[in-house]
């Protein structure tokens, strides 16, 4: 006897969206501590898909220097996903990854990189060292700004090694919130941190999970929050 | 973590505990592997505080202990240095995760649908003992539930919500699993809703779908909390209601479920259709009862049968509008089967089918304790019968009216027109 239909349930898309600075100025410790980062969560990663039935994990990877590029086409599934470490070169177009960002974040009948439906609010981690060098950085952000799914997106930044109010700023208006920007000075720091947002986010965001909270976003970071101060209670403030 | 590698703790009792390792982290808390006196064990402590209320109940349950040997239950409370938990056997490696099935892993697929309707009788069962014991689990979801994918032997995991109906220390659940009243925050959770989220779970493990999911998914290009809220909690329609077609599963999108659905027994549909359409509003009457459950379930395992050609899993189709002359997946002739007839049962005797003490007894509800198992002869493989485990012997007559005794574990060779006699009040005939 066998039962023949052995596929599985439909599970909504989460998109988790690494946006990743690899200017020359990231050179050195801070592009190898994204590197090992983001190696260290694709590690956990699998455990985290298969403890739900609710979402299917698409991971997607943009880098930005002179321009920004996906490092792949389309959104990988967590075991599709393979990390090659990320080489610095040139400059800071933030603008580029914006408008990258924001062609992504449009449905796929539309050419973006959403589900047409049903799909789970993303999750977006900015990473860089400091401060754009295309000016009008801010144009490209107020467009993205206007797209459904980055207003429903979980988002972080990190600011790496830097402490400036102008950077500070920057993030700040990419997050909406001074409370989703955080600052990283080691690279321990940086694994943790990551670890941390992309993780909980995740696990939060592929399970319906009733919270006291209406706004699922707060609850996240409110969770976020809490694993931080738990977990690294150093080497960052 | 809470607890490092090596860290020695101890019970209130003083009973020590080695840290081993970090086995996994939820939600509420971690689970650490522990040893005891030489044992192991897996110890659960709570990340957060723990209120008074919480701590009471967890020893309740302790006290009181396990509804079936089916949960995984707490053993020991815990709490040691202002971290509480409990202690709990470690789960066997043969288990796999409910989740891992419902996303179609290979490895946590069920042998086949006779093992997987097995596994849904004894999650029925193990509810029915809960609730007869005057608790409400309040947290139905497919992470509570492990299954052995060649036995069909359950295990439910994650306890600690469970607690005296009605009463309710926090826990309301996740959404795609509660009644639609406790998504709307108007009830707490308990032995009704818990009815409800059986059938979602029952729904999954049967259909690979979710009952609400359907067409209407289109209508929210982002599931945020207010398309949840309206799916789920405002206006959930069942995807199969049989008037309100609007939120169908969607072609080419829901494709294990549409498949799935085609070849479940109607009786089971019905039951479903209960649940999510009347039972939305009615939620004390309408709402199939594990009782209820386990003779839909039970029927179905009886009438399910293998093709000779495909080896797919399929129903005899006794009360379908037409039996299944023909292999649904390969349109090959239906096998020539020996049906046992023993009060209302009707059992397909198929090969490795078996037969439970319940068939027997009208009165009993064990239906997980073999009685009688369809097995070939070794020697001559198209010889069938039927190999008994009984307490005493049955005497087996047969057309001529010829009589024959056999022992409580002997081989019936099954033929056409046999009478068994089982005992004094319980005679079956094999047609």
């Amino acid at each position: 006897m066998a039962d023949r239909e052995e596929n599985g349930i439909v599970r909504q898309e989460l998109n988790l969206i690494f946006i990743i600075d690899n200017s020359g100025s990231m050179s050195g410790e801070k592009l190898g501590a994204v590197n090992n980062a983001i190696r260290d969560v694709m590690s956990i990663m699998p455990e985290i898909q298969e403890d739900t039935s609710e979402a299917i994990i698409k991971i997607h990877a943009l880098k930005f220097s002179d321009h920004a590029s996906w490092v792949y086409n389309e959104g990988k599934t967590v075991s599709d996903f393979k990390w090659a470490d990320l080489a610095p070169e040139g400059e800071t177009n933030l603008s580029d990854a914006f408008d990258k960002l924001e062609k992504c974040l449009m449905k796929q009948a539309d050419g973006g990189q959403m589900p047409d439906f049903g799909g789970v609010a993303p999750i977006l981690i900015l990473m860089t060292d400091g401060l754009p060098t295309s000016p009008d950085w801010e144009a490209h952000l107020n467009a993205l700004k206007k797209r459904g799914w980055f207003k429903a997106a979980l988002r972080y930044a990190l600011a790496i090694f830097i402490k400036s109010d102008e950077a500070m700023n920057i993030l700040t208006s990419f997050t909406g919130n001074p409370e989703t920007v955080l600052q990283v000075y080691t690279a321990e720091a940086l694994r943790k941190i990551i670890r941390v947002i992309a993780v909980t986010a995740s696990k939060a965001k592929s399970s319906s999970t009733n919270t006291a909270v209406t706004d699922n976003n707060q609850a996240t970071q409110q969770q976020i929050a809490q694993k931080l101060d738990e977990e690294v209670q150093d080497g960052w403030n | 973590m809470k607890l490092k590698q090596n860290e020695v703790v101890a019970l209130e009792d003083g009973t020590k505990l080695v840290v081993e390792s970090l086995l996994g982290a939820g939600g509420q808390g971690e689970v650490y592997l522990v040893s005891m006196n030489g044992a192991k064990y897996a110890l659960k402590v709570y990340i957060n505080e723990v209120k008074p209320e919480f701590k009471k109940n967890l020893k309740s349950l302790i006290d009181r202990g396990s509804p079936a040997e089916t949960f995984l239950w707490p053993k020991r409370y815990f709490e040691y240095e202002g971290k509480v938990g409990y202690l709990m056997d470690l789960r066997p490696q043969n288990y796999v995760s409910f989740t891992k099935y419902v996303n179609g892993d290979e490895k946590a697929q069920f042998k086949n649908k006779f093992i997987m309707v097995k596994w849904c009788i004894s999650l029925c069962t193990s509810f029915k003992k809960l609730h007869e014991k005057g608790y409400s689990y309040q947290d139905l979801n497919d992470g509570g539930f492990f299954l052995d994918p060649n036995t069909g032997d359950l295990l439910i995991c994650d306890n600690d919500n469970v607690t005296a109906d009605k009463n309710n220390l926090g826990i309301q659940g996740i959404i795609k699993f509660m009644a639609p009243e406790v998504v709307r925050k108007e009830m707490n959770p308990d032995t009704h809703s818990d009815r409800f989220s059986l059938a979602v779970v029952l729904f999954m493990a049967l259909c690979k779908g979710r009952p609400f999911e359907g067409e209407k998914l289109k209508d929210y290009e982002i599931m945020d909390e207010q398309a949840i809220f309206e799916m789920y909690g405002k206006n959930p329609v069942f995807v199969y209601h049989k008037t309100d077609r609007s939120n169908r599963p969607i072609r080419g999108y829901h494709t294990a479920l549409i498949k799935k659905w085609l070849s479940i027994p109607i009786y089971i549909k019905e039951a479903f259709h209960r649940t999510f359409v009347d039972g939305l509003t009615d939620r004390e009457n309408a709402r199939t009862t594990e009782i209820e459950w386990n003779k839909f379930l039970c029927k179905y395992r009886d009438e399910v049968m293998s093709c000779p050609y495909c080896q797919s899993d399929y129903i005899y189709g006794f009360e379908e509008k037409q039996p299944n002359k023909i292999c649904p997946y390969c349109g090959k002739p239906t096998k020539d089967v020996c049906v046992l007839h023993v009060g209302r049962h009707r059992i397909v005797l198929d090969l490795g089918k078996e037969i439970f003490r319940h068939h027997l007894d009208k009165y009993s509800d064990d239906y997980c304790t073999p009685v009688g198992r369809v097995i070939s002869n070794k020697n001559n493989p198209s010889l069938w019968g039927l190999r008994l485990a009984l307490p005493q012997e049955v005497v087996v007559r047969d057309v001529t009216g010829k009589e024959k005794i056999f022992a409580g574990n002997g081989v019936i060779l099954l033929a056409r027109n046999l009478t068994i006699q089982f005992n004094n009040t319980t005679q079956g005939e094999i047609e």
